[in-house]
């Protein structure tokens, strides 16, 4: 049980660390980035809920009745 | 170098840092951290999304690990995940802490600590003959 906590805790922490580096390489080396950047840290915080959502719906049950 | 002058560009990073080595870390982790998406992004469906990650035995690991596919794509998730989470930490500890003593001890512990476990990751994945430990472990004792 520790163990799966521990899984949704590294999930949200290295999704959101992915996306938002994929949102800073593209600040980096675009002429764009830097512009839409305030957008895209909403958009990297819409994308880790949507893939945040089928994890929780996945680990949370397993939290408390699985092995 | 503090994070508010942070580069925000290519052309600021040549012209903030003083060494080439330093501008070749900053692309380093731009880099490696586009590769690292696919590799760790690989490494959750393979073993948290195609398997239940609670339930994952020896017999899976080493019939995972006796494919010479799945050493060489793990070989580089080990080297580019350490030397980009090194890389980044030296970083937050060149950032927070002032004193050079400090930094030197901080960094040599990184360092130590890095090596080791890329010693030990080397290893696991290299040194042992996973088909032959596959078979015994499959003779000796029944499956979990």
């Amino acid at each position: 049980m520790p163990f799966r906590i521990g899984l949704v805790l590294i999930m949200a922490a290295v999704v959101y660390h992915a996306l938002n580096g994929l949102r800073i390489i593209l600040m980096d080396f675009t002429s764009w980035g830097v512009r839409y950047q305030r957008f895209m840290w909403y958009a990297v915080l819409v994308l880790v809920t949507a893939i945040g959502i089928p994890v929780l719906v996945k680990v949370v049950p397993e939290i408390f009745g699985g092995a | 170098m503090a994070a508010s002058t942070r580069p925000r560009t290519y052309s600021q990073a040549r012209d903030t840092f003083s060494t080439n080595r330093e501008l070749g870390w900053w692309v380093f982790m731009r880099v490696s951290g586009l590769f690292l998406v696919f590799l760790v992004g690989a490494h959750v469906f393979f073993n948290n999304i195609l398997v239940d990650a609670g339930t994952i035995d020896y017999a899976y690991v080493a019939e995972r690990l006796a494919k010479p596919w799945v050493k060489i794509f793990d070989s580089f998730l080990l080297g580019f995940a350490l030397l980009h989470g090194v890389n980044g930490l030296r970083y937050s500890i060149e950032d927070y802490f002032r004193r050079p003593s400090t930094r030197f001890w901080l960094k040599t512990a990184l360092f130590v600590v890095a090596g080791a476990l890329f010693v030990v990751g080397v290893m696991t994945l290299w040194a042992f003959s996973f088909e032959e430990m596959g078979d015994a472990i499959r003779n000796l004792t029944p499956p979990q």
